[in-house]
């Protein structure tokens, strides 16, 4: 693997992940009785561009190598499952992440009054907050299993 | 309610309305490529590989759905919090359907 | 520093709790332990996928990956999450949550200390849940003898 695909993987891992906990604090934040609104704005702002920029590296990563190299590994090795399962739920579940969380953002934005007053619209944000965290940490999860079924040949 | 204000709702709920339209069309897509080789063979020619004409695919429908549910919004007018907890139960139910379908489809 | 952090927590709760009140100041004590496990938490999980990164590239594969140890160290940094999350909102007794996420604490400390311990996941998972009551025991019962003795 050429040193950009290394960086280009482990700058996939560290967006995803940075995404993960910081949707995990607006989370965090928006369940307080007092709501500070400015850093619910940067939280769900910085997730956004977590995930898209983990969007990017890992969709380079995964359409210029990973076809081409790792996949016929793991077919060929004791775990095919593991990428006829978990890698291909993996690669179409995550389009979801750009899109829930540009949501958050919008909402959080453009409605940060009703945040505020507003307990049913707190109430649902929070939880679809929660949506995206179980579902980027369930992605991280079957990331770490498909490494896992790359083993020498 | 102010312009700003009756504009921002309508901005939040195109972009959620959009957002569920874009998930369902993700799911839609995923389920029909694996099932239709012809369509996951178009995606790849067109957009250099399947996956990536999956992503611009879904981008476009969300782009679309979001400008003209927010123009024409009087469908949605106080359904935020309708709308996003029919986003949460359709990403849901979409993660589980997708792992199932993958599951059943991996068996010969 | 999750586990100092956590055994802090439990150190400073247990005494706070003594006369049945906690004070402005040991919430604010209390305050910064968790404030420490939560760096401890995000330091773990990212040091962790570095280790995971590097194994990957070395094509350790399943060897690393699907090994028993490493299968239970992932499943006891899960629960870990889980229960931070489920205290933060109060969905679970505090005191048993703060017991399960010391002992998960501990157990993941020991489990990565642990290079050649070769037992199948479910030894291993039945070990911490053991050790999870053990702790939940220790802990009901020094804070009750704690405030006994006051």
């Amino acid at each position: 693997m050429s040193s950009v695909l290394i960086v280009f993987l482990v700058l996939h891992i560290i967006f995803g992940t940075g995404g993960i906990v910081l949707m995990t604090a607006y989370l965090l934040l928006i369940s307080k009785k007092n709501i500070e609104i400015k850093w619910l704005k940067v939280s769900s702002i910085l997730a956004f561009l977590a995930f898209l920029a983990s969007w990017i590296f890992g969709g380079f990563y995964y359409t210029s190598y990973y076809g081409k190299a790792v996949k016929p590994v793991i077919l060929k090795g004791h775990f095919a499952r593991v990428h006829e399962i978990l890698m291909e739920t993996k690669e179409h579940v995550f389009l979801f992440i750009p899109f829930l969380s540009l949501v958050i953002v919008a909402v959080t934005l453009a409605a940060s009054g009703d945040l505020i007053s507003d307990s049913k619209v707190k109430k649902a944000l929070a939880s679809l907050a929660f949506v995206v965290v179980g579902i980027a940490l369930f992605i991280l999860i079957l990331g770490i299993f498909v490494s896992g079924a790359v083993g020498k040949t | 309610m102010n312009k700003l204000a009756k504009n921002s709702e309508r901005i939040i709920t195109g972009v959620t309305a959009g957002s569920i339209v874009a998930v369902f069309s993700i799911i839609l897509m995923t389920v029909f490529a694996e099932v239709n080789p012809a369509f996951k063979k178009w995606l790849a020619v067109n957009f250099t590989h399947h996956w990536i004409g999956k992503s611009v695919l879904s981008i476009a429908v969300f782009l679309v759905t979001t400008i003209i549910f927010t123009m024409f919004n009087k469908l949605f007018k106080n359904k935020l919090v309708l709308l996003l907890w029919v986003l949460i139960i359709i990403a849901s139910i979409g993660v589980m359907l997708l792992l199932a379908f993958f599951y059943w489809h991996s068996f010969p | 520093m999750g586990v100092g952090g956590a055994t802090f927590a439990e150190i400073f709760y247990t005494k706070f709790q003594s006369d049945k009140k906690v004070d402005l100041f040991e919430h604010e004590v209390l305050k910064i332990c968790v404030g420490v496990i939560r760096i401890g938490l995000v330091i773990l999980v990212f040091s962790g996928l570095g280790f995971l990164v590097l194994a990957r590239l070395a094509y350790l594969g399943p060897d690393v990956f699907y090994s028993s140890r490493f299968l239970a160290k992932m499943t006891v940094v899960v629960v870990l999450l889980f229960v931070a999350l489920l205290m933060n909102f109060r969905f679970i007794n505090l005191e048993l949550g703060s017991s399960i996420s010391t002992a998960s604490w501990y157990a993941a400390m020991i489990l990565g200390i642990w290079r050649n311990l070769n037992v199948s996941y479910l030894v291993i998972m039945l070990a911490y849940f053991i050790f999870g009551f053990i702790v939940f025991l220790l802990l009901t019962f020094a804070r009750k003898h704690f405030v006994l003795k006051k």
